[in-house]
């Protein structure tokens, strides 16, 4: 696997989508790999701490609206 | 009295709010526009629930209908949504995609972690709109390709390449950022 296959199949990865057989190839070639393996660990991380900062949960007024938008429908 | 089937679309509708609430708010950038938006998609849903099958996937489904009531509101402002990939970013993109090809990702990129929530929300605005959107469907609400390409009306492989050049772009930035704060080149 060279480094653009395996860049491929870490976005894959880390989006969820990887398909089973890509999985071993890439392990291997992070084994080997220490770019692929810091470049992979810092996309990671980007998007764990994005998701950390991003999620929001809805004020209660919203909550009281959207509720009473379904009941009264 | 509701029958069932709308008892059980209320609940499976319900349960999308917060992540609803957390894309109107990427979409508004302020709270009260976003909660507007939140419930004018459930309005919208209401009216069209025949079209909803029960079990589905309703995240999908409402956030589809979430940006199609946002790109209305902002077509009847007659604003355009800002910050269209320019040439620049494509050329950027390009650049460093065949640097990647040649050499693998710049190893002297090293200090990435401890990210500062300002920065990442810095990074993120600057990215062009269609590259955000398709990032932060995928890395913050967690939907799948095909979901992406459902809520973005694109094709499946244009998201995946979103996502990857997105997720580039972010981190080059980061990593330029972090470099000049650590006094690098
Ligand atoms: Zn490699």
């Amino acid at each position: 696997m060279t480094c653009e296959d395996a860049h491929l199949s870490m976005h894959d990865y880390i989006s969820g989508e990887l398909a089973a057989e890509h999985y071993k190839p890439l392990m291997d070639h992070m084994d080997e790999c220490m770019n692929c393996q810091e470049f992979f660990r810092q996309t990671a991380h980007i998007q764990t701490t994005m998701r950390d900062f991003m999620l929001y949960e809805a004020p209660s007024e919203l909550q009281t609206a959207v509720s009473s938008i379904l009941a009264n429908a | 009295m509701k029958s069932k089937r709308r008892k059980i679309f209320e609940k499976e509708v319900l349960c999308h709010l917060d992540r609803l609430y957390g894309y109107a708010m990427h979409l508004c950038k302020n709270g009260e526009d976003a909660s507007d938006l939140v419930q004018d998609t459930y309005l919208n849903a209401l009216k069209s629930e025949k079209q909803y099958s029960i079990g589905t996937n309703a995240g999908a489904w409402l956030f589809t209908i979430m940006r199609n009531t946002f790109l209305n509101k902002i077509r009847k402002m007659s604003r355009k949504p800002a910050g269209m990939a320019g040439e620049w970013i494509e050329q950027m993109t390009r650049e460093d995609i065949s640097e990647l090809r040649k050499h693998g990702p710049d190893p002297s990129v090293k200090c990435l972690d401890n990210l500062l929530k300002e920065d990442i929300a810095r990074a993120i605005e600057n990215l062009p709109d269609e590259f955000r959107d398709t990032v932060i469907l995928c890395d913050v609400q967690g939907f799948s390709y095909a979901d992406i390409a459902t809520i973005l009306d694109i094709p499946i492989g244009t998201v995946r390449s979103r996502i990857h050049r997105g997720r580039l772009i972010l981190r080059n930035l980061l990593a330029d950022w972090k470099n000049v704060a650590m006094g690098g080149s």
